[in-house]
């Protein structure tokens, strides 16, 4: 068995016990004989540490070779975050609905695995780097197949109402999605050190230029390139639904088309993989009702202000890896690049036909 | 305590060194680590030359960058940290909300201008984002 650390020294983040882990499990699957093959650190993620194991089961339900992927909860969670319990009980929603996610088999609890709880899921196939997505979408074909086919997938999300009887820990928001937010970044502003005007000022200004109409879906909250999984340019899972609340549609679409998640690639204003029109084409396939599109740039603008409340935020958590540490005093650096472009972006909107 | 300037030439001395003599000798898996090092001593050191070109005020001349930065954040009589505070409590008070595209806008246009020159300058002129992001 190996146990593969990556990086000099080691994550202050949790990190599983290879042998409560391999004895938990067997008791669970209930196997004659388990194996561990090797464990390893999967890249990304400042919040949550995810790992992935490899496994060989003599019998039992999971005979043979098996992957899981083992998701640590978080030391500092952010306010807005999912309990690791919470984010278990959606995905056994969603396992049962026609979204991709991740199959989820066990939350294992508190002082077993680790010191905490820990979610152990089925590991999806393909990858989930922007870089390589990207290089996936490299011809036109490609380009429009995965972007349709994240408009279908967003679309199934967002077809998913409140209702009384289902997922009854997402609070359904008293206010409007918009304020929702705006109530929350007023609340970072608060929490950080420094004060920081400009961001004051994006905040006043979604304010008053809140689209008048709302409507309120399941939305992922940080539906983003980074967190869907493509094998080739097949949709094999999306990830990570620690921010999932009730909000509307178009707070993920905003996100996923920000700018500032185009990984470079702006001329692709979906996630820097294709063009609107494609993905619109996919959701509207799939949605239950229709979008106004036109509000779109104004979502853009708010997932750009959060990001740069989020750049902040990250540059202010104190973790003992160096690494770690660097990667995010270097985030909250381009916070200010972030900031330029909300100035950029609303005095576009300003000038445009979307404004009041 | 050392002048500032002797700072400067030490830092950038390490970083000549780490550029030219250890950097180009470390294997290829830890070339990200090493860009990530480059972009924070390239900002400490814009930080330093900038500090040292504007900051006149005889109470802060002489301290090491620590220090000034400390100084002037932390100072309640600080003019800086003054005017940057009661304008974000300004904003959010509601008191430019019947213009906030007026001149308000060209101040927090200059001020993020200027924090770009520290921590990004190249983005002032191609406006193109660090990456990746971190989350």
């Amino acid at each position: 068995m190996n146990v593969i650390n990556f990086g000099p020294g080691v994550y202050d983040l949790p990190t599983p016990d290879p042998v409560r882990l391999t004895q938990w499990l067997g008791n669970k699957i209930e196997s004659k004989s388990i194996k561990l093959i090797d464990i390893s650190k999967l890249d990304g993620g400042a919040l949550h540490e995810n790992w992935i194991c490899r496994y060989l089961f003599e019998d039992g339900l999971f005979e043979g070779r098996q992957e899981f992927v083992l998701r640590m909860a978080p030391l500092h969670k952010l306010p807005q975050s999912l309990t690791l319990n919470q984010e278990y009980k959606l995905l056994r929603f969603l396992n049962k609905t026609d979204i991709i996610v991740p199959k989820v088999f066990f939350l294992a609890p508190q002082s077993t695995i680790s010191d905490d709880e820990v979610l152990v899921m089925q590991a999806l196939k393909g990858t989930s780097s922007p870089l390589e997505l990207m290089k996936n979408a490299h011809t036109v074909e490609n380009e429009n197949a995965m972007t349709r086919l994240l408009g279908q997938h967003s679309a199934r999300i967002h077809n998913i109402e409140p209702k009384a009887d289902i997922l009854n820990f997402l609070t359904i928001p008293k206010v409007s999605p918009v304020h929702q937010n705006l109530l929350l970044f007023e609340k970072i502003l608060d929490s950080l050190s420094s004060p920081l005007p400009l961001l004051e000022w994006a905040v006043r200004w979604l304010n008053k230029n809140e689209p008048t109409e709302n409507e309120i879906r399941l939305s992922h909250g940080d539906l983003r390139v980074g967190n869907i999984m493509f094998n080739n340019t097949s949709l094999t899972g999306i990830l990570d639904w620690e921010f999932a609340s009730w909000s509307d549609p178009l707070e993920d679409i905003g996100w996923l088309c920000a700018r500032c998640w185009r990984y470079g690639n702006d001329n692709k204003r979906v996630g820097g993989i294709g063009e609107l029109n494609d993905f619109i084409s996919g959701y509207d396939e799939i949605s239950n009702r229709t979008i106004n599109w036109s509000n779109l740039p104004y979502w853009e603008i708010l997932a750009t202000v959060k990001w740069a409340l989020i750049a902040h935020q990250q540059g202010q958590r104190n973790l003992s890896d160096r690494k770690k540490r660097l990667e995010l005093l270097l985030t909250e650096q381009k916070a200010d690049e972030i900031e330029h472009d909300i100035l950029t972006q609303i005095k576009k909107f300003n000038g445009s036909a979307y404004a009041k | 305590m050392q002048n500032r300037q002797t700072i400067m030439n030490l830092l950038k001395t390490i970083r000549d060194v780490l550029d030219q003599d250890v950097f180009p000798n470390l294997p290829a898996h830890q070339l990200g680590t090493v860009k990530m090092t480059q972009s924070g001593l390239d900002i400490v050191i814009r930080n330093l030359t900038k500090s040292s070109e504007t900051i006149t005020d005889p109470k802060i001349q002489g301290m090491t960058f620590n220090a000034a930065l400390s100084f002037l954040k932390n100072n309640k009589n600080s003019e800086y940290k003054f005017s940057v505070r009661e304008l974000a409590k300004d904003i959010r008070e509601g008191k430019y909300d019947d213009n906030l595209l007026g001149p308000i806008l060209g101040e927090l246009e200059e001020q993020v201008c200027q924090r770009l020159e520290l921590s990004n300058p190249e983005y002032l002129s191609k406006q193109r984002f660090t990456q990746p992001n971190v989350i």
